[in-house]
């Protein structure tokens, strides 16, 4: 992983001695709480329905298992010994004091963290795929890409005050599990058919209240021509991205709005005005960066037996089997494996982790993973270099520590945003729907017999919980003070994105369980072979899927 | 008016010429600060003269309206309508690489906390809004303008060739060789 030199950690110390005194200023009048407020939303500091709440980044989502230790310690000496894995890879608190953020933010620094512009109208956290330099299916690591733009897009000065929020997301492998699609910039790392690395630029992507998927702007960039195009790109966002209306300010109405060959055109006249940039600086740092990622894994011996080890103690024990096929995936290297710790309990507030947990894992990773964690856009936990010959023994102290639900990828891995309980732009409540929906789907045997299934759950028209991409998505909202939900069906973030659609009119919390039950069932019953939930809905279309929603069959 | 660089305040020494004016005043003051409009107007009347001229411009101005001009500028001045417009900074930044060498003041309602990034972006001076200049005294923007030693954006800096040739990633390169 990254590691700060002097520099890094020096500018992270002085933007927490800096925020500390506006936090004073603020309060003695210097500046008004609309001047404080992008002022602290660039510092991760929000301000909630019962507190203020601290978001914390995890760059491109990598985390190491010593700042997952201190990262307990806050939750448990300044909130209330909890912290919250958002679907942008980042951890939130939701209930520390301002007089205490700088002390905070100071112990985060500590550890190399930070809360730097995971709010406000500038650049957010670069997300990547947790599988990074593991999966099997990888082309080219996506985290040097995403370090450097870290750095690039970190206090950026022309940059702090965008029209809105700007999100970028790298991915380096044709799965796409950085739902690249779903940002104002999405980044596939790729090599062309000479061997060149390059980056296939999608731009324009967002949920929301205007969901859009992003459109290709550049098949192939060459990788040394990334930066001056994402300078250009933003500079042209920053001049003629909306500012008459917050709904209407992102990129991708811009990108509608002028047709994604305009806007191309736009971004090559800025690229073509005489800008000083030094490229082979930027190349060279480029370079230094990648030999953080390099994990050089030891050379696993006899892996194939212990592969057949592997196998027997799977046919041994049936619950260590179901764990190793949902949780476990392919790694790039023989003999080792990538886990996901879910954090999906049954009836569990998705996405949560409390201290003794972040510990529990901390320590497992050290044990058998080397150190290494990585938080999933789905907000799972994942140890992402782990011996085979060890997965048994990994497992069976997860289960001890009551962290061996088997269920990634399959129904009850929902995502769900913290929602009314928390959020004060929510219109509806979020987590219990999860809690009972995940409650209903409890057994493991038929979530394996459903198979892969993505239920996203927005508390509000704002996505946070990414609804639009669920294979059953489902849209909290409010009418004459009464909580109402609405589905969307058929919504997928993977190589071949689409965005759910409607499915009709809104339905009732207590209804959502048997509802979800039956367009399972539906699925269960018209699936031609492996087919997943969202390929049969392709299939066979909406219709069926609103008759029995509806019961209008 | 207040007038504020990295040293402090400063002289205002230049002359706003009023909008709707429909002649040049007589005498000309030495330095006077143009809309476009007026610019364009009354240009080949300063052929020949020793007046300095500037242009003030609002943030969404278009670029060949401004660029046209560049060469028989001092000043721009850049209005802030609001704190968190920040087209400003992209405007100063086109400016600096299109080679204008003349200085550069933001107008309007900046806040102390933006004075480094307008530094780093090639303004020279901010023109502060007496309200604003009331709570954040002088001292906060030079606090807020030297909080931040250190930056990553390669361009920035204001330009300034001795601080571009120690940037961060140029010494890490240097390091490893």
């Amino acid at each position: 992983m990254y590691r700060y030199d002097e520099f890094d950690e020096a500018l992270v110390r002085e933007r927490v001695a800096q925020f500390s005194s506006q936090v004073e200023r603020r309060l003695d009048g210097s500046l008004t709480e609309e001047e404080f407020r992008p002022l602290r939303l660039m510092n991760g500091v929000y301000l909630q329905l019962h507190a203020y709440m601290l978001r914390v980044a995890i760059p491109y989502g990598t985390l190491s298992s010593m700042q997952l230790r201190q990262l307990a310690h806050i939750a448990e000496k300044y909130d209330q010994g909890y912290g919250h894995f958002t679907t942008r890879q980042n951890i939130q608190f939701n209930w520390p004091k301002l007089s205490d953020i700088p002390a905070i933010l100071s112990d985060l620094a500590d550890v190399n963290m930070h809360a730097i512009q995971t709010s406000g109208n500038c650049i957010r956290n670069v997300t990547t795929d947790a599988f990074a330099g593991a999966a099997a299916d990888e082309v080219i690591d996506p985290r040097p890409t995403a370090e450097l733009l870290r750095q690039w897009s970190t206090l950026h000065p022309e940059f702090g005050f965008l029209p809105r929020k700007f999100k970028i997301a790298v991915t380096g492998s044709p799965a796409d599990r950085a739902a690249i699609y779903a940002h104002d910039i999405g980044l596939q790392v790729l090599k062309n058919d000479i061997g060149e690395i390059g980056y296939k630029v999608i731009i324009g992507g967002g949920l929301g209240r205007t969901p859009i998927l992003g459109k290709v702007i550049k098949p192939f960039l060459e990788e040394a021509d990334l930066l001056p195009f994402l300078q250009a790109a933003l500079r042209v966002y920053n001049r003629f991205g909306r500012r008459d209306n917050k709904y209407k300010a992102r990129i991708k109405i811009l990108t509608k709005a002028l047709s994604v060959e305009k806007l191309l055109s736009l971004i090559e006249k800025e690229i073509n005005r005489n800008s000083s940039i030094d490229c082979s600086v930027a190349n060279a740092e480029h370079l230094r960066i990648q030999q953080y990622f390099e994990v050089n894994l030891p050379e696993v011996d006899e892996a194939a037996e212990l592969r057949e080890r592997v196998v027997r103690q799977r046919a041994e024990n049936i619950d260590f089997d179901l764990w190793y096929q949902v949780n476990t995936d392919l790694h790039k290297k023989a003999g080792y494996r990538i886990a996901t710790v879910s954090l999906k309990p049954i009836g569990g507030v998705p996405g949560d982790a409390s201290a003794q947990q972040m510990r529990d894992i901390a320590d497992l990773a050290d044990r058998y993973g080397n150190g290494e964690l990585r938080v999933s856009h789905k907000q799972n936990l994942v140890i992402p270099h782990l011996r085979e010959s060890e997965l048994f023994e990994f497992w069976q102290a997860l289960v001890k520590a009551g962290l061996a639900t088997a269920n990634k990828g399959l129904i009850s891995d929902m995502i769900a945003c913290p929602g009314l309980d928390y959020c004060n732009l929510a219109t509806a409540r979020s987590i219990p729907i999860a809690q009972s929906l995940s409650r209903r789907f409890s057994d493991l045997e038929r979530q394996k017999q459903i198979g892969p299934m993505s239920i996203n759950i927005s508390g509000c028209i704002n996505a946070c919980g990414h609804h639009h991409l669920g294979g059953i998505g489902i849209l909290g909202l409010e009418k004459s003070g009464k909580e109402f939900y609405q589905l969307t069906l058929g919504g997928e973030s993977a190589a071949n994105p689409s965005l759910g659609e409607k499915a009709g009119r809104g339905i009732s919390a207590d209804e959502i369980d048997d509802a979800v039950e039956r367009l399972v069932d539906l699925y269960l019953d018209q699936r031609a072979d492996n087919e997943t939930f969202v390929e049969t809905y392709r299939r066979i279309g909406g219709v069926p899927f609103q008759e029995v929603l509806y019961g209008t069959a | 008016m207040a007038l504020l660089n990295l040293l402090g305040l400063k002289q205002e020494t230049w002359t706003n010429i009023e909008p709707d004016l429909e002649t040049l005043p007589s005498p000309l003051p030495r330095q006077i600060l143009l809309s476009v409009e007026q610019m364009a107007l009354w240009q080949d009347q300063f052929r020949d003269s020793e007046v300095e001229l500037g242009l003030i411009l609002k943030n969404d101005v278009e670029w060949q309206d401004v660029s046209v001009y560049l060469d028989k500028l001092s000043l721009i001045s850049i209005e802030f309508p609001s704190f968190s417009d920040g087209r400003g900074f992209s405007l100063s930044m086109m400016l600096r690489q299109a080679g204008f060498q003349g200085r550069i003041r933001a107008h309007g309602k900046m806040i102390a906390d933006q004075f480094a990034m307008a530094i780093d972006c090639g303004f020279d001076e901010v023109d502060v809004d007496p309200e604003i200049l009331k709570r954040q005294p002088v001292q906060q923007w030079i606090d807020a303008a030297t909080g931040i030693t250190g930056q990553y954006q390669l361009e920035y800096h204001g330009l300034k060739e001795q601080r571009l040739s120690q940037h961060i990633w140029r010494q890490r390169v240097a390091s490893l060789s």
